[in-house]
């Protein structure tokens, strides 16, 4: 049990000499309760969150988890067909685009679950639809298709 | 806060090197083979107009934001720009008529 005289012991152990002089005499320690106090106001004004939504938002990431997946693995071949320009300053630019075409569909997927954090579930669905149509692998899908109908003129 | 637009708008100009690029020179390309009349015009445009558009985008989405957030929807604003044109010159690619040598 704290007496008084240990808290005057430790306020004197907490202050150096000549603190008095420069405006530092309080006690070097956090005040842990007056920061509980301020910070408990702020959460106390969130607006609270509808019944559900987070396990709505938690199911419709996972539900994107492996679309998006597969868009990186399509990615992947897709930067495995392309040729580089055989000119220096063309193939870095192309091989800088092509790294950053394979992280394409995690950075937007990471993006949304970031910046939807307190959104509705609506919108991080959106987004997460819209950025799976933009990132379609079409190199992979058009070499896809060609070879379909390859097969299907052979046969 | 002004510096990560100013950053990313030199990487979106990188960006834009080889769409202009194309545009610049594969009606020359095409023409030179006979095939000039199929210089695909529209995908050639568009390639060049994604990345500014994109990159104006980003910067819509991202005001107000902490430049954490700005600097990661720029990112994906410019792997977006990539991914998208490696599409068009796939497509392009794809709908190229036999060349006539």
């Amino acid at each position: 049990m704290a007496r008084p005289e240990d808290d005057d012991e430790d306020a004197e152990a907490l202050t150096w000499a000549g603190d008095e002089e420069t405006g530092r005499a309080a006690p070097r320690l956090r005040d842990l309760t007056a920061e509980t106090a301020v910070g408990e106001p702020a959460e106390a004004d969130d607006e609270p969150e509808a019944p559900g939504s987070r396990g709505r938002r938690r199911v419709a990431t996972v539900a994107f988890a492996v679309p998006y997946l597969a868009l990186t693995i399509g990615w992947i071949f897709a930067v495995q067909l392309s040729d580089s320009p055989a000119q220096l300053l063309a193939a870095i630019l192309w091989q800088f685009g092509e790294f950053l075409a394979m992280l394409a569909a995690p950075l937007w997927f990471a993006a949304t679950l970031t910046l939807t954090r307190d959104a509705r579930p609506r919108a991080r669905v959106l987004a997460l639809a819209v950025g799976f149509v933009m990132l379609l692998p079409w190199p992979v899908i058009l070499r896809f298709l060609a070879a379909l109908q390859l097969a299907g003129s052979l046969s | 806060m002004i510096v990560v637009p100013i950053v990313f708008a030199v990487l979106f100009a990188l960006a834009l090197v080889m769409p202009v690029s194309d545009l610049g020179g594969l009606p020359a390309v095409y023409a030179a083979y006979g095939i000039g009349d199929a210089v695909p015009w529209p995908l050639l445009v568009l390639a060049v107009v994604l990345p500014p558009v994109l990159y104006v985008v980003a910067l819509l989405l991202g005001r107000g934001r902490p430049p954490f957030a700005r600097a990661l929807l720029f990112t994906v604003a410019l792997a977006t720009s990539f991914a998208l044109y490696f599409g068009l010159v796939a497509l392009v690619g794809a709908i190229q008529p036999p060349l006539a040598l």
